[in-house]
């Protein structure tokens, strides 16, 4: 069964997956011997010592609930309304027009002066919450808009002369359609989320927020603990991804209903 | 009575259509024939509504109307049983026993883009007939069936048209005939 969503699927295996990972550590560990100064390049071997003190504490995950939920909620908020004016703008081409100044200016607005004018605007903790949603909702506005006007006119022909309803061509033409791209903006969108809204909190420095704790690593010199907080983003961001995807690729097959409702 | 009277139509100032007249009375076949690139499939569009003449008049033309596009114009993701059920709302086990008439038995909860071309085009022609229509236009629609599967489909059309009106592009004069078309048109 060969679902347009699978397109997308990586194509490296697990297997090829752990041996990468495993020849990137040994050679992180050698880099980490070679240089012997634990300020500029501690070991992983140091690194998952610190990351198994740190799960213990209560702080490691109050901080991580304070980033994840402020980060999901602008990521969420992201999608949702890129998606709600992506489709207005296809259905009305003044939308897009008057929505152009604003798109392009935010795809090339650098993270740092959204994060400084956040600050201006927004208390620090809800700072991550914009900052991530001005870096989203570009890409899922402009993303979607282009799924939307790639539509197979000849299949919405087809529905027109059928007369079949708004809701079947929703399900039956369009989701088939932008699924895809609905699946590659969410992997791309969510590592960006972390990266800006990360940045955000470090700058602006929540009380418990992961990147508060990793400014506090950066003013202790403590790398051991700025490479633990790193990896627990990258870990929550792959998870965070994955879950995503999972549920999208599970809506998608509950919309297609391949095996049918048999009589 | 569908009327089609002095329709003009050009694509980028080449004339398709020149004062092209048609009467089909109610519940009749015609069978529209021609060489390629002279009009035939742009007058089905024209009918169903694809496409607007540059002048000339239509009326008659009935509000539900179905269709054998050119391409199969499926819904790939979906399976075949799916296509006409969300196309046409017709009843599951009324779809299964069309699907045995065509040869598509075992073949309802597959994904269409599993389907060969010929299959493919099987449920395009089922879903045609199975729409709740007063007018059939069937843009050769036995295009790509070996030769056995099209002499059982094109009986299965003839059979369940009803006193529906059809009008068929073909180039094969025996698809007509078959049909029993009471207009042979050339274009």
């Amino acid at each position: 069964m060969k679902h347009s969503m699978q397109k997308y699927k990586n194509n490296i295996s697990l297997k090829h997956k752990i041996i990468s990972i495993a020849i990137a550590l040994i050679v992180w560990q050698l880099f980490a011997i070679l240089i012997n100064n634990k300020l500029l390049l501690v070991s992983p071997i140091k690194v998952t010592e610190r990351l198994s003190q740190l799960i213990f504490t209560r702080e490691y995950w109050l901080a991580i609930s304070f980033s994840l939920l402020r980060i999901v909620l602008g990521f969420t908020l992201a999608i949702a309304i890129g998606l709600i004016f992506a489709v207005i703008a296809n259905k009305y081409k003044i939308v897009d027009i008057l929505l152009w100044p604003y798109i392009t200016a935010m795809k090339a607005t650098p993270v740092t002066s959204f994060i400084i004018l956040c600050l201006i605007w927004l208390s620090t903790k809800t700072l991550s919450i914009l900052t991530v949603f001005l870096i989203v909702f570009p890409i899922v506005y402009s993303n979607i808009f282009e799924a939307l006007n790639t539509v197979d006119i000849k299949l919405l022909e087809m529905a027109n002369v059928f007369k079949m309803k708004l809701s079947k061509r929703i399900r039956c033409i369009y989701i088939p359609h932008i699924m895809p791209f609905i699946n590659s903006t969410v992997t791309v969108a969510i590592g960006m989320s972390w990266k800006a809204g990360v940045a955000a909190e470090v700058i602006g420095m929540p009380r418990g927020s992961i990147g508060s704790f990793m400014y506090e690593a950066k003013l202790y010199l403590s790398t051991a603990d700025l490479f633990a907080w790193t990896a627990t983003i990258i870990a929550l961001s792959m998870l965070l991804e994955r879950l995503l995807s999972f549920f999208l690729k599970l809506t998608y097959k509950k919309v297609i209903n391949l095996k049918g409702d048999k009589l | 009575m569908i009327k089609l009277i002095n329709i003009n139509k050009s694509f980028d100032n080449l004339k398709v259509l020149n004062s092209f007249t048609l009467n089909i009375e109610n519940g009749e076949t015609v069978a529209i024939m021609g060489k390629s690139g002279e009009g035939k499939t742009t007058v089905l569009n024209i009918i169903a509504g694809l496409i607007k003449p540059d002048s000339g008049e239509i009326t008659g033309v009935p509000q539900n109307i179905s269709m054998v596009f050119q391409e199969n114009r499926l819904l790939n993701e979906f399976s075949g049983i799916d296509n006409i059920v969300h196309t046409c709302n017709a009843n599951k086990s009324d779809i299964k026993n069309h699907f045995k008439l065509v040869g598509l038995e075992g073949w309802e909860y597959k994904p269409v883009n599993e389907y060969s071309g010929g299959m493919k085009r099987r449920v395009a022609i089922v879903r045609a007939i199975m729409a709740k229509s007063d007018l059939i236009l069937l843009d050769e629609p036995f295009k790509g069936l070996d030769a056995d599967t099209k002499f059982k489909v094109i009986n299965y059309v003839r059979d369940n048209i009803g006193n529906r009106t059809c009008i068929i592009v073909t180039h094969d004069i025996s698809e007509a005939n078959i049909l029993k078309a009471k207009q042979l048109i050339n274009i």
